[in-house]
């Protein structure tokens, strides 16, 4: 069951009917965590960048000739830095950051405005974790694109967006600038969050860890949903649920007690 | 430190290597690895996905059991050597001496038991205890492990548990017969990082509560600059640096362990517009180069990494740190080394390679970013041809070949190091 709605460019699209929501689609893309499992390992990287190319029109309302989707491709390779070779082989002959850089490609076919990136690096190597999301932050510059990019590391987060929203079982308990939200936390989660995170710095300051164990989603605690974690919990906590409350301009919090500097 | 203190090492292991067969091909999967685990230290290895972590893990345990394995070296533990026990003297060990925790804690337990029971059995097999007994120190290391209300606890299934509960009844059940050696395969990847944080604060406290040795084995270096009191670097089966946590971090000395520690993007201070990312990905094992397995990623490549003396005399000094990429005295600091040499060539005359009687695999080279193209054809590369020159000087020359186009048109080689000539093995 699901409830609430999503608004896309101005337009509520939660209940809109297939045929006005298909368009719209073409420019929201996803990108997801295992790049291997997202791409049919019995086809052609070309074959599968070209096939969104083949199903949908341009956005005057033509068809895609061979020609123009061969320059697409092209485009596309060279946008993600593969070789153009790339196209003529199949999904297993490529590094995980390789094909990790098709789905992008993928996901660029049609132009989208938004992209919806879930976990794109976690399973990347460490090594290769910083290419990507280079190539991230590239792609946002040179064609203007939205991301909502989820991540649980949060230096990479910090490293690609423009603001963050943090969320604690199924729900968002802190809202900003991404440079308020992980400097300022006002969220005792966040700032657990933000100490827990293990640095590759020796001897940093260590905080005491959050106690507790994290509930489960299908029996979630009464009140605010982090009562049982909380260092700063107080009764009203248990049994009345916060609400996202403007707390500055720009910063959004889920809490009774936020702590403000 | 314990790093410091002059007893003998809990464990030394020597040379390990160990390699899988495929199809009549020999994998070489660990190569000549070797390091050692003070009393109440807390070793981390480190290493990407693929790198051998696991398998070095495992072959300690006496665990590797495929097929054409082939384990070789020693690693001394307690007096014995642990690669040359039997099945039988290995299960007596396991347990009670080592004791191994995994990412996934399902893997460690049965399902249709509680967990309480299967502890209950760990102590069992290895004390003589009555099954009350046997329960009273249960319910004694649930608690000791963090696990709120340990006696109701010990009756739930594994999958009644969290996550991080099912960890600590893991750790607990690791824990129960007092091992000297913890052996931990990433044992919070798959945690929240609030859990995380709470499950190393109890890795740390372990060495003083119970006094154990930890090989803590990770991906993540924020983990290992917290827990661990020495760091083994691994890239592609081989030991890339070791030293003690704080030298390795504040001076890391090869190559890959300074790009790996750039490229992780800072908590702190401006934000980069671009992460100083390290091109390429690491090598499958058998594309290894037979040099530095980190040169063809490597900005500092120089004559001195070529495979003249192979990594296995290359010596590793144990407590000592030491990064294979500077194996003998006087080679400059990486900051200090000149970029190699870099020098297209159309028509060289090709000679087979000498030194390397059926040798299939690629030496060394550095792809420059004009040859690369920003193309990624880093893969492409194939070592074709030794050149020799007037002098004893030689080349290596390298075939841009591309793949599936059947012959190899666009044939381009490179001058990648000039140096003295290897003896030929
Ligand atoms: N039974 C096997 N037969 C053949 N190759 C194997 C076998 N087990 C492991 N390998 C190979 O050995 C290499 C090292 O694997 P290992 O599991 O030790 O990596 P790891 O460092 O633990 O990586 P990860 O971080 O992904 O756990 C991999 O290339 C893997 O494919
Ligand atoms: S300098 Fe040479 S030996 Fe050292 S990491 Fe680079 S390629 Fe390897
Ligand atoms: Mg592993």
């Amino acid at each position: 069951m699901s409830a609430g709605q999503i608004v896309f460019d101005g337009q509520d699209i939660t209940r809109l009917p297939e045929r006005i929501l298909r368009p719209l689609r073409q420019q929201m893309q996803m990108v997801f965590q295992d790049s291997y499992a997202s791409l049919n390992p019995r086809r052609r990287i070309g074959d599968l960048l070209a096939e969104p190319l083949r199903v949908h029109r341009t956005p005057d309302g033509r068809k895609h000739t061979p020609m123009t989707i061969a320059h697409r491709l092209e485009e596309l390779m060279e946008l993600v830095s593969l070789p153009r070779a790339a196209l003529e082989r199949y999904p297993h002959e490529f590094s995980g950051g390789q094909r990790q850089r098709i789905n992008i490609a993928r996901a660029l076919v049609l132009s989208p405005r938004l992209v919806v990136a879930d976990e794109p690096v976690s399973a990347l190597d460490v090594s290769v974790q910083a290419q990507i999301v280079n190539l991230f932050a590239d792609l946002q510059k040179s064609l203007g694109l939205t991301y909502v990019f989820i991540a649980h590391d949060l230096a990479v987060v910090r490293q690609i967006s423009t603001r963050v929203a943090v969320m604690y079982l199924g729900a968002i308990v802190e809202l900003g600038e991404t440079d308020t939200v992980l400097h300022n936390p006002a969220h005792p989660y966040t700032i657990a969050l933000t100490q827990a995170v293990p640095r590759p710095i020796v001897g940093a300051a260590r905080h005491a860890p959050l106690r507790g164990e994290i509930p489960s989603p299908v029996n979630k605690p009464s009140g605010c949903r982090f009562h049982t974690r909380c260092p700063a919990v107080q009764t009203r906590c248990q049994n009345e649920a916060p609400t996202l409350t403007q707390i500055a301009p720009n910063h959004r919090v889920a809490c009774h007690y936020p702590v403000l500097k | 430190m314990p790093t410091n203190t002059p007893s003998p090492p809990l464990l030394d292991v020597h040379d390990l290597c160990v390699s899988f067969t495929s199809r009549g091909q020999v994998i070489p999967i660990v190569e000549n690895l070797s390091f050692s685990i003070g009393e109440q230290e807390i070793l981390g290895l480190v290493g990407e996905s693929g790198s051998g972590k696991s398998v070095t893990a495992m072959a300690l345990m006496g665990l590797i059991d495929a097929p054409g394995v082939h384990v070789s070296g020693f690693a001394r533990f307690k007096g014995q050597d642990l690669l040359g026990l039997s099945g039988k003297q290995m299960r007596a060990l396991r347990g009670r001496e080592i004791a191994m925790i995994f990412q996934d804690p399902m893997t460690a337990f049965t399902p249709v038991y509680t967990i309480g029971w299967q502890i209950d059995e760990q102590l069992r097999a290895h004390q003589s205890l009555s099954r009350r007994q046997a329960r009273t120190r249960t319910v004694e290391l649930l608690g000791e492990m963090g696990v709120p209300d340990p006696a109701n606890t010990a009756n739930r299934y594994p999958h009644q548990l969290s996550g991080g509960l099912r960890q600590r009844a893991m750790i607990a059940m690791a824990l129960s017969c007092n091992p000297s050696l913890l052996i931990a395969d990433e044992p919070t990847t798959a945690l929240d990082v609030t859990v995380q944080a709470q499950i190393l604060d109890l890795m740390r406290r372990l060495r003083t509560t119970y006094g154990s040795s930890v090989l803590l084995i990770t991906h993540d270096m924020g983990v290992v600059a917290e827990t661990c009191d020495s760091t083994l670097v691994l890239y592609s089966g081989r030991a890339a640096e070791t030293g003690t946590t704080q030298d390795l971090f504040a001076h890391p000395q090869h190559p890959y362990t300074a790009a790996l520690l750039a490229s992780i993007p800072p908590m702190n201070g401006p934000r980069p517009t671009r992460l100083p990312a390290i091109p390429g990905a690491p090598p499958q094992p058998l594309e290894r180069p037979t040099g530095c397995a980190f040169a063809p990623r490597c900005t500092y490549t120089h004559a001195s990494c070529l495979p003249a003396p192979p990594p296995r005399f290359a010596r590793l000094a144990r407590r000592i740190r030491l990064p294979a990429c500077c194996p003998r005295k006087g080679i400059p600091s990486p900051s200090a080394f000149a970029p190699a040499q870099h020098l297209f060539c159309e028509k060289p005359h090709a000679v087979p390679f000498p030194h390397r009687a059926g040798g299939s695999s690629s030496l060394i080279f550095r792809c420059n970013a004009a040859f690369a193209g920003g193309k990624g054809c880093l893969q492409d590369l194939q070592p074709q041809t030794r050149a020799n020159t007037p002098g004893g000087r030689w080349r290596l020359l390298y075939r841009y070949a591309r793949r599936g186009a059947g012959s190899c048109r666009g044939i381009r080689l490179r001058q990648v190091h000039t140096g003295a000539l290897p003896a030929a093995a």
